[in-house]
């Protein structure tokens, strides 16, 4: 199954309309979460907004990933190891309030963890190589952003 | 000590969360929380007691409005001793008052931002008590930010 996310917090219609064109030539079924966007998809099943377990399942059953360049997306998949192709949004389309999203795309499109569509016109290539893709994995520490924070609380307890 | 952690929508929360599995490094643990989608609330409850602000950006002058006061009110009504948060822009507005009403800031600017602090994370660090980013280029580009890992 391909799995199509635009996130949870603004529409995509750009990114779901180009999936949705392409949707009958790919073999696999294909999910959509669309979010609160304007387009509705005609030839792959969708939800506007999954819950978080229902999200996660999607996410697990997927054999692929296509969604915007969020780093809540990209981290969820990597840390699936999955392959993602990331669409980011563009500010001077009114997707986003600056170009973050490209920036994230290019660095972990650098790091060889995902597969970056620039154009939207252009996916079904990208949606090709994205079957043999191997993401590399990616090394997260929160424990020590958590040890850092526990730092700083534990001066104040002292103090009160 | 009373600990609030909040996180908008979308990687916020996703950022959250991951840190939220450390908590036992602290020595209380946190017992209020905010987000901006109604939609999560569910979630979130399940961790303890959780108000919803509403989302906005710096494209929603009005919804800025809306949020800015829920967020006095939550922050008035809880009186936190510290938050931490992960951002966005509400987040950073529970911040505001959370400073104002005399508890203490932490803010981790998003991971998403890998070229130069959020706009809401340049605001908040200038109060902030502690402000960490998730990049070490962005970090050391200000002397009040600091680098210690990504959350994801």
């Amino acid at each position: 199954m391909i799995f199509v996310t635009v996130g949870s917090s603004y529409p995509f219609d750009r990114l779901i309309r180009a999936v949705d064109g392409i949707a009958q030539q790919l073999p696999e079924p294909m999910f959509a979460q669309i979010g609160d966007g304007g387009y509705e998809p005609k030839h792959m099943p969708f939800a506007r907004l999954l819950d978080k377990e229902a999200f996660d399942r999607h996410l697990r059953e997927a054999t692929m990933v296509i969604g915007h360049a969020g780093i809540g997306t990209i981290s969820q998949v990597l840390a699936l190891d999955k392959p993602l192709l990331a669409v980011p949004r563009l500010s001077e389309l009114g997707e986003l309030v600056n170009n973050h999203q490209m920036a994230t795309a290019q660095h972990f499109e650098a790091g060889g963890h995902v597969l970056v569509a620039r154009q939207h016109d252009a996916l079904l290539p990208l949606v090709e190589r994205l079957r043999s893709f191997k993401p590399k994995s990616r090394r997260v520490q929160p424990e020590l952003v958590a040890q850092r924070i526990g730092n700083l609380l534990r001066s104040m307890g002292s103090r009160r | 000590m009373k600990i609030c952690a909040g996180a908008s929508a979308g990687g916020h929360t996703g950022e959250l969360k991951a840190l939220l599995k450390h908590t036992h490094l602290w020595p209380s643990q946190p017992t209020v929380f905010v987000t901006t989608l109604e939609i999560l609330r569910g979630d979130y409850e399940k961790l303890g007691r959780t108000h919803v602000i509403g989302e906005c950006d710096r494209s929603m002058p009005w919804h800025m409005v809306l949020v800015f006061f829920r967020a006095f009110w939550v922050a008035l009504r809880e009186r936190p001793d510290v938050i931490v948060t992960t951002g966005s822009l509400p987040l950073a507005m529970m911040c505001f008052w959370v400073k104002v009403i005399g508890g203490k800031v932490v803010w981790i600017d998003s991971a998403a931002q890998i070229e130069d602090l959020s706009w809401s994370g340049k605001i908040v660090r200038r109060f902030a008590d502690l402000t960490l980013a998730q990049w070490p280029e962005v970090a050391s580009r200000y002397p009040n930010v600091s680098y210690v890992g990504p959350l994801v």
